[in-house]
């Protein structure tokens, strides 16, 4: 029984294979399993029984926090297609995206200095967020039309602006330490 | 994680931050973006009428071995013909700055950076 969990982590949760994805559902399958697979349950189970057990809630772990989060979300959706990543090589030339990116760094360093700090950090991440939002819609877009190569650069682009709401939010909790 | 001593020293005391005019003939830019951690460098170079690179400048967005490999490059191209410079390998940043396998995406960037600046600095002078 044991054995005989879908490989693919969308059908093992039991959701649609697509990007867009209903997280209560997927919540709500991942305790479940998390319940029925737990080691707990299998304490007077054999040592191979046992063993298959954490793995699976190993597994269970993993895929749920890859389906949860959009661009590891994405990301899986296009191995499971064949698009192979290269963390190590992949690098973006996109000049236009790159002189953006450069832009947002630089109103994100500026912002500390602003009359009201606080309110243009939050509006810089407002406006972060919805760029993130509408790369998500791209992906999903050219991953239903299965251009794939469409839907690397794109998801690609997200890890970007994660950087710049991360770095945003540290400047924002840093602020607000300090007043 | 810890850095190498020489990252250290070039993440403290960067060489060769700054910026050029984008739009002069002398001067190439590149730009380049790492995706795995989005980490987003730009590298420019001067170069004069001998085709050698006389100065150049960087500003990069990113973590300490970023910085590094851009502020190291910067010095090694200064005095090379635009050639040599194209020689200039991600492994040999690596192992200058000693580099962890998990940085090595950083000296990459680096070597693209400097491809892509030489280029848009020899296209600019076709057009």
């Amino acid at each position: 029984m044991l054995q005989d969990l879908p490989r693919d982590w969308f059908a093992l949760f039991g959701l649609p294979v697509q990007f867009e994805i209903d997280q209560t559902a997927l919540t709500q399958s991942f305790r479940e399993l998390q319940t029925r697979y737990h080691p707990d349950r299998y304490a007077q189970a054999s040592e191979q029984e046992k063993r298959l057990a954490m793995q699976i809630t190993s597994l269970l772990n993993e895929a749920h926090s890859t389906l949860r989060q959009p661009r590891l979300r994405a990301r899986y959706l296009l191995e499971q297609a064949g698009i192979s990543f290269n963390d190590d090589r992949d690098t973006t030339s996109d000049t236009g995206f790159l002189m953006q990116q450069i832009e947002w760094r630089e109103a994100i360093e500026e912002a500390e200095e602003a009359a009201e700090p606080l309110e243009t950090l939050e509006q810089l991440m407002k406006g972060l967020n919805t760029e993130l939002q509408s790369l998500e819609q791209s992906f999903a877009r050219a991953w239903q039309t299965k251009t794939y190569l469409d839907a690397k650069t794109t998801l690609l682009k997200m890890r970007f602006y994660e950087r710049l709401l991360e770095d945003a939010q540290s400047r924002l909790e840093r602020l607000e330490d300090g007043l | 994680m810890a850095y190498s001593e020489k990252v250290i020293d070039h993440y403290e005391n960067p060489r060769n931050v700054g910026s050029f005019n984008k739009a002069d003939l002398q001067i190439g830019t590149g730009m380049v973006g790492a995706p795995a951690c989005g980490d987003v460098m730009k590298l420019q170079i001067k170069v004069n009428a001998e085709g050698i690179i006389e100065d150049a400048k960087f500003k990069t967005y990113g973590c300490g071995s970023a910085i590094a490999s851009s502020s190291l490059l910067t010095e090694w191209v200064k005095g090379k013909t635009l050639e040599q410079a194209k020689q200039i390998k991600n492994t040999d940043i690596a192992a200058e700055l000693e580099l962890p396998p998990v940085k090595v995406h950083c000296s990459v960037l680096a070597e693209d950076a400097i491809r892509a600046a030489i280029e848009d600095y020899q296209s600019k002078q076709q057009g």
